[in-house]
């Protein structure tokens, strides 16, 4: 019972610490992004499945932003209208 | 005390080189190599994510681990190092240098899978090193790395204008090369002694 629970606390122990380090790593490392992209990535289904041809959802996303893809290319289009229209709009702005 | 810091240096970049003598992350090895520019900023990530592991490790192994009699925590502890080591690098390369970011894609977060990198983990805690000895074993190895890749992606650059059979294109020639480099490599065994 000793040993499960020491176990328990080093390894609690060790991710926190860990964690702490990359979450103030990450506030001070962070990219900017277009607002747009991370409202996009919301959307798609973020299976990063690779059938639109790029390589992951946000390298499809980026391709949408610059205009260089069509959505009609992402599995989405086949099953949700709704969020493909709402995709739609939000490219238009 | 320096004499076998540099001997364990050579040992693990010539005598016991992780890819070519263990065939130890032969994944980044084989993917990243068509581009010597990317090879070598990989192998310059896997190095510094080894460098740091290293000590680390020891420190979790020897003050950690074996002094709450842990050790089969082992496996895990180092894991959770190593991957957070990989989430910073890939912090600091997205950062500033995007470009970077986006040739070596996939292959930067799979740094994590890499089993160079927990191979030597453990491998240092087996072989009873001490702080220092462990550091230079782990840069040792990441440099073994950078250096066995560096030579895989030029002469992959080169095959680009040669003239390869049809049947042999693309990965055949790619793994009969990585077999030849191991052989050669099998002839600087003889270099040091390694206990």
């Amino acid at each position: 019972m000793n040993i499960i629970l020491l176990s328990a606390i080093v390894m609690i122990a060790l991710a926190g610490i860990l964690g702490a380090i990359l979450s103030f790593a990450y506030s001070k490392l962070k990219v900017e992004e277009d607002p747009h992209k991370e409202q996009l990535l919301n959307l798609l289904p973020g299976a990063n499945c690779g059938a639109c041809g790029a390589a992951s959802c946000a390298d499809f996303a980026d391709k949408l932003i610059k205009g260089e893809a069509d959505i009609a290319k992402c599995s989405l289009s086949l099953r949700d209208e709704n969020k493909v229209a709402k995709i739609k709009d939000l490219l238009k702005n | 005390m320096v004499k076998e810091l540099i001997l364990v240096f050579i040992a693990t970049v010539l005598v016991n080189n992780f890819v070519l003598k263990y065939f130890l992350g032969i994944c980044p090895f084989l993917g990243v190599s068509d581009n010597l520019s990317s090879a070598i900023s990989m192998g310059f990530a896997t190095t510094f994510v080894m460098t740091i592991t290293a000590p680390v490790a020891w420190l979790i192994n020897n003050y950690i681990l074996v002094k709450f009699g842990l050790p089969f925590l082992q496996y895990v502890c180092f894991i959770i190092v190593i991957a957070s080591l990989v989430q910073f690098v890939e912090m600091v390369i997205k950062k500033f240098f995007p470009l970077l970011h986006q040739s070596m894609g996939i292959y930067l977060p799979l740094i994590t899978t890499n089993c160079a990198i927990l191979f030597m983990a453990l491998q240092l805690v087996l072989k009873d090193y001490s702080l220092i000895k462990s550091m230079v074993f782990g840069f040792g190895s990441g440099i073994g790395f950078t250096f066995a890749i560096t030579i895989m992606a030029s002469i992959r650059e080169e095959l680009k204008f040669q003239d390869v059979p049809e049947s042999l294109k693309g990965p055949g020639i790619t793994l009969i090369i990585a077999g030849i480099l191991a052989l050669i490599f099998v002839g600087l065994g003889g270099l040091i002694q390694v206990k």
